[in-house]
């Protein structure tokens, strides 16, 4: 635009002419002043308030959204998680079927003696198990001693996110939960009674006897890793079960006293050899450090043993 | 056509030169906040008139200008208690004015077409200038109006309505830059637009 239109149009703008205004109207502007003159000096601070409200309001109400969307999202999230993973409750060994021979073995043999300690001990805490002890002992198995289900999930979680880590940590303290029922102990202390030949002449009461046949046929390893203070040493007894000739060759640990080993990296492998039926049977377990218990959780036994060890009587 | 009898017409910068030299607002917006009726009809004394010619530059006709600048004072007495005083109380009457005049044109109520202009008194120039100044005035204020919004404000309250670019950046709270480029781009639209109706 050049100078000249620009100021051209500034000038037709400006002279643009306008009437007086009718005569009268002075008069009738005037007439409407109310009487009285009712200022609401208020007005501003009152529609500053409304604002005010109305911002607040805006404010709350995209909080509440944004609270319940996390929240949404945190539990969809977890049921996704809990989706993908197997819960620990849902963690079983199918019971091993007991082979004929010893199915007959046990048809033959002698009625308990009432008098015999040894049983009468195992018997009680069996009974003190209560009836789950059978459904709970394979997890009684997993819990004190067949760890490598549990050891594969924690290698497992932790190859995943940070992020659902306290969902894992739920899970880990619902693990120890069931580690420390006091349901598991009769079944284990059964089963090591057995393995250490005390209850050679004894057989289980009638009531329990399927459930503890089941506990003392099948071969396994038991086994208890736990800090020992001072220091974060890992020691693991390991009770071969089921199996009084088994040999036990440890991958990744040394063996500090009779069935108590020192784990020197993060994990152990325990391979046990046995014979079942005529033939050599393996089996093999892995511990990682992460199953290891802490001490005040540690069984008396494993305390014992630890103890011992690194305190030899003179 | 339709004959009307109104003052001769005078340009604006005599009212507007008695509003910029009108130092005592404060005074007079205190006593009316008291409640001194005289004060209200003081300040309607010195501001009625500006507002009308603008009303009336807006609209292009008298009575329809008179009735919105009636109105406006009556919105006016209404939110003086808002007034902050952050521009010049002619400033925030203007911008009533303004808004009025916008919600009187979307309602369906014909404004002023060419023809039905003022007619001009004895002793105007001869018939053929007149005629040809009414086109110009009547395409101008038509190019005026249709502009975008906020430059169509820009251009009004500062030739129409007399308010000062200072004024403006205060009432629409930008600077007096961005004021001036209003103005500026305003220009070139106008130019455009009347050059479209000269062909």
């Amino acid at each position: 635009m050049s100078a000249n239109r620009r100021s051209e149009l500034q000038r037709k703008l400006r002279a643009t002419p306008a009437p007086e205004p009718p005569s009268g109207l002075a008069g009738r502007i005037k007439g409407e002043i109310p009487d009285p003159l009712r200022i609401d000096a208020t007005g501003k601070p009152q529609r500053a308030a409304s604002s005010l409200r109305l911002s607040m309001g805006i404010a709350a109400s995209v909080l509440v959204l944004a609270v319940s969307s996390f929240i949404l999202l945190r539990v969809l999230s977890q049921d996704q998680e809990r989706g993908t993973r197997l819960p620990p409750a849902s963690v079983r060994i199918p019971p091993k079927r007991e082979p004929l021979f010893r199915q007959a073995e046990r048809a033959q043999a002698p009625v308990p003696a009432p008098g015999a300690d040894a049983m009468q001990g195992a018997s009680n805490e069996v009974s003190a198990g209560g009836s789950n002890t059978a459904v709970r002992e394979p997890e009684a198995a997993i819990a004190m001693g067949s760890r490598t289900e549990p050891a594969m999930k924690t290698t497992q979680e932790r190859a995943l996110p940070a992020k659902i880590a306290p969902a894992q940590k739920v899970d880990e303290e619902a693990e120890r939960e069931t580690i420390a029922q006091p349901a598991a102990e009769p079944a284990l202390h059964a089963r090591a009674a057995v393995a250490e030949g005390k209850m050679a002449n004894a057989a289980p009461s009638a009531a329990n006897s399927s459930a503890v046949a089941e506990a003392i046929v099948a071969p396994h390893i038991d086994a208890e890793a736990t800090f020992a203070p001072p220091g974060n040493s890992v020691f693991v007894r390991i009770t071969p079960a089921a199996a009084p000739d088994a040999q036990i060759e440890v991958e990744g640990g040394r063996k500090v006293a009779d069935g108590l080993y020192a784990m020197e990296g993060n994990r152990m492998t325990i391979r046990m050899r046995y014979r079942s039926g005529g033939r050599e049977q393996t089996l093999e377990r892995t511990i990682v450090r992460a199953d290891a218990r802490t001490w005040e959780q540690t069984s008396q036994q494993t305390k014992d043993a630890v103890s011992k060890a690194k305190n030899p009587p003179e | 056509m339709r004959m009307e009898n109104v003052s001769p017409l005078v340009p604006p910068s005599g009212r507007e030169a008695v509003l910029a030299a009108w130092n005592e607002e404060g005074r007079v917006l205190d006593a009316i906040r008291a409640g001194d009726r005289g004060a209200a009809e003081e300040l309607v004394e010195r501001t009625y008139s500006a507002v009308h010619a603008s009303l009336y530059r807006m609209c292009g006709d008298s009575e329809m200008a008179a009735d919105l600048t009636q109105e406006t004072y009556r919105k006016a007495w209404e939110a003086l208690g808002g007034f902050d005083g952050r521009s010049q109380f002619f400033t925030w009457l203007y911008r009533i004015a303004y808004t009025t005049f916008l919600n009187a044109i979307r309602r369906p109520r014909r404004m002023t077409p060419l023809e039905e202009a003022p007619e001009m008194q004895d002793g105007s120039p001869a018939a053929d200038d007149v005629l040809r100044e009414r086109e110009e005035g009547a395409r101008l204020r038509a190019a005026v109006m249709r502009l975008p919004d906020e430059l169509r404000l820009t251009v009004t309250a500062h030739f129409w309505g007399g308010l000062p670019v200072k004024e403006i950046a205060r009432m629409e709270r930008i600077t007096g830059a961005a004021v001036r480029k209003r103005l500026h781009k305003a220009f070139s639209l106008l130019e455009a637009a009347l050059d479209e109706d000269q062909r």
